[in-house]
């Protein structure tokens, strides 16, 4: 990646519980040793199932739960090192965009004071000039600057989103983490918003870091992207590398789960994953996929597999694509 | 073949404080026996509300079948009494719902649940019931289903669930299965295993379907043919392939457009998605033309005074518009 990184991150670690007084240790390895960047500019895209630790590592880049270990640099800032005000002030610089537009919005504000409260929290421009800033947030993300003094619930789901969008770019962020931000949306408002996010990165200049299960979606938006399985990158690479040649048989089936908005003619290979994945507190000790994996052999059950690069930047961990 | 099911001029109002919204208009539908048929559309364009007036399940008040008929064969449903829709319901129609989280009671083992269903439809014991709810957990493809009929929803997942909800379904052999956005809060690895599921099933029993989707792609995985609703009309409807790769309504066209497909092989620019403009209109404010109009880039005059009527442009494919020979040429 010759682009210059926005965001770096560093053998990440999330783990939930511990030490119980009368009980055995109970430990949830959420995210389990992830690292990657972002460059300025571009949007990193990470897939994976629900349980996967996407929304765990997205969280945790922001400070929103606590870090186990590892490192979180953006630019010249180290999140993960950042305590108390200097954490607080950091803040606006990196944003984010929630899933539902319906619970993210306090019911007894007006729109407007939304979009305000973080230019005051975060003492930005003049107090005069602030009504002014959140006019010019709402015309940028495609709302009329008269609908401030409207409350969420006079908005619909795709407005609403919109004034998420508007407040996320208050605090004009380097960084926006969106967590699943189209996935409670209607298609058809779900591409007025992807359009909205595509303008304003141009415009911008803006990183994401974007968070979904929908392929599609992420194919469409993103630069890069990371799938990741059970806390873990099992793959990472461009776009197109990975899109058109998937290495991992889990990014392989997970791309042939997908149905095509065609009629089928039968000729597509079909990969069917059997069974759940594991629990992330008992972790299977090989390689994480192994249990539904089709192709796994012996080793992979003992084992745990390495992700190297296989090419071009394109990485994977498999066992059998090391022989 | 003969046709199992037909929904014809349905009308259904609700009475809200903003006025009546009529929220399914002259619905006409035909499911054959052993076909799946999917109903695609956005929130609130009447779909599930379609499924609700089929099991007799409309709330009322505020809402209230206004006009129309569902016939079951010969039978009319709407004019059933209770008695006889508590056998339809379960018996002969059943259905999957959208939230397999919530549809199913947290204080009962899900064999119990299954085997409920079976005791109030059947004349058997309660040992066979539970016989009969193990038997159609193993068809569903539940691992263990003697260990798993004695769980309870909690410890199960959530493909897991969704698997119980149909087999409950099945449990009476329906003939008509309705399920209601029934991968929507599922993966796609799940949802991939639940369409197979379906399909499987079908052939197997020959049970007709009827699929409600907002999802265009599972529409093309599961039905045979597809009608596309919108502010409570069904505005196209054809065989899946046709409406897939030959839409003709401005509507169907820019729901397919809009959504970003997963490509084998992406190339490196990438446009903007197109859009449909606006928002869809409040269900109590439709004026006397077509419901698609406002946002409609091929609107003319005809178009806000009069509604079209949905017409047959070939055989088993119609379409509600005006100016579907315009919009086709361009």
């Amino acid at each position: 990646m010759s682009d210059e990184t926005l965001l770096e991150v560093q053998d990440l670690k999330v783990h939930f519980g511990g030490k119980k007084l009368f009980k055995k240790a109970m430990v949830v390895h959420a995210v389990d040793g992830v690292s990657f960047t972002v460059p300025k500019g571009k949007t990193l895209g990470i897939v994976g199932e629900s349980g996967s630790g996407k929304t765990t590592t997205a969280l945790a880049v922001l400070r929103l739960v606590p870090i186990t270990a590892g490192k979180v640099q953006l630019d010249d800032l180290e999140i993960s090192a950042l305590e108390g005000d200097e954490l607080r002030h950091s803040r606006k610089r990196f944003q984010m965009i929630f899933q539902d537009p319906y619970s993210s919005l306090d019911p007894r504000q007006r729109v407007g004071e939304i979009v305000r409260e973080p230019l005051d929290l975060m003492d930005i421009g003049e107090e005069k000039d602030r009504d002014q800033m959140v006019r010019d947030l709402f015309v940028q993300v495609g709302l009329r600057p008269e609908l401030t003094k409207l409350f969420p619930h006079q908005f619909s789901g795709g407005q609403r989103q919109r004034v998420g969008l508007a407040r996320a770019l208050s605090t004009k962020p380097d960084l926006i983490v969106c967590d699943e931000p189209v996935s409670a949306l209607d298609v058809a408002v779900q591409a007025q918003i992807l359009n909205l996010m595509r303008k304003l990165q141009e415009d911008l200049g803006l990183t994401y870091l974007f968070i979904s299960h929908d392929l599609g979606v992420v194919q469409h938006l993103c630069d890069h992207v990371a799938v990741m399985y059970l806390g873990q990158i099992v793959e990472q690479a461009d776009r197109i590398s990975l899109f058109k040649n998937p290495q991992h048989p889990y990014t392989k089936a997970l791309l042939s789960a997908v149905p095509k908005a065609r009629a089928r003619d039968g000729s597509e290979e079909r990969v069917r994953l059997k069974g759940d994945p594991p629990s992330p507190v008992n972790l299977p000790q090989g390689c994480r996929f192994a249990g539904r994996c089709p192709v796994a052999i012996d080793k992979c059950h003992s084992v745990p597999p390495e992700l190297k690069d296989r090419g071009d930047g394109h990485m994977a961990s498999c066992h059998l694509l090391d022989e | 073949m003969t046709s199992l099911l037909t929904i014809k001029d349905l009308v259904v109002d609700f009475k809200t404080r903003a006025g009546n919204a009529r929220v399914l208009n002259q619905i006409s539908l035909e499911l054959k026996s052993g076909e799946i048929l999917g109903i695609v559309g956005e929130s609130g364009c009447g779909k599930s509300m379609t499924a609700l007036s089929v099991m007799g399940l409309v709330p009322s008040p505020p809402g209230k079948v206004s006009e129309g008929s569902i016939l079951l064969e010969e039978e009319d449903l709407l004019q059933a009494s209770n008695a006889r829709m508590r056998q339809v319901r379960g018996g002969i129609i059943s259905m999957i719902f959208q939230e397999p989280m919530t549809s199913l009671n947290p204080v009962f083992r899900v064999g119990d649940q299954i085997a409920e269903c079976v005791l109030l439809h059947e004349d058997i014991s309660k040992t066979d019931a539970w016989e009969r709810a193990v038997e159609m957990l193993t068809k569903v493809g539940i691992p263990e289903p003697a260990l798993r009929a004695k769980a309870y929803p909690h410890e199960l997942s959530g493909g897991m669930r969704q698997r119980v909800m149909i087999a409950m379904a099945l449990s009476c052999h329906p003939r008509v299965l309705i399920a209601d956005e029934p991968t929507t809060a599922l993966d796609v690895t799940v949802q991939a295993q639940i369409f197979d599921l379906l399909k499987d099933l079908q052939r197997e029993t020959g049970t007709a379907i009827i699929m409600i989707t907002h999802d265009m792609g599972a529409i093309a995985e599961l039905a045979d043919r597809v009608a596309v609703m919108y502010a409570g009309h069904i505005i196209e409807s054809g065989l899946t392939k046709d409406i897939l790769e030959n839409p003709h309504h401005p509507y169907t066209r820019g729901l397919i457009a809009c959504v970003p497909h997963l490509e084998t092989d992406p190339t490196e620019v990438r446009p903007y998605l197109s859009e449909i403009k606006g928002v869809v209109p409040s269900l109590t404010e439709l004026g006397k033309g077509c419901a698609f109009a406002d946002r409609c880039p091929y609107k003319t005059p005809v178009c806000e005074e009069r509604r079209p009527d949905i017409e047959p442009i070939s055989e088993g494919h119609a379409v509600a518009c005006h100016n579907v020979e315009y919009v086709v040429a361009v």
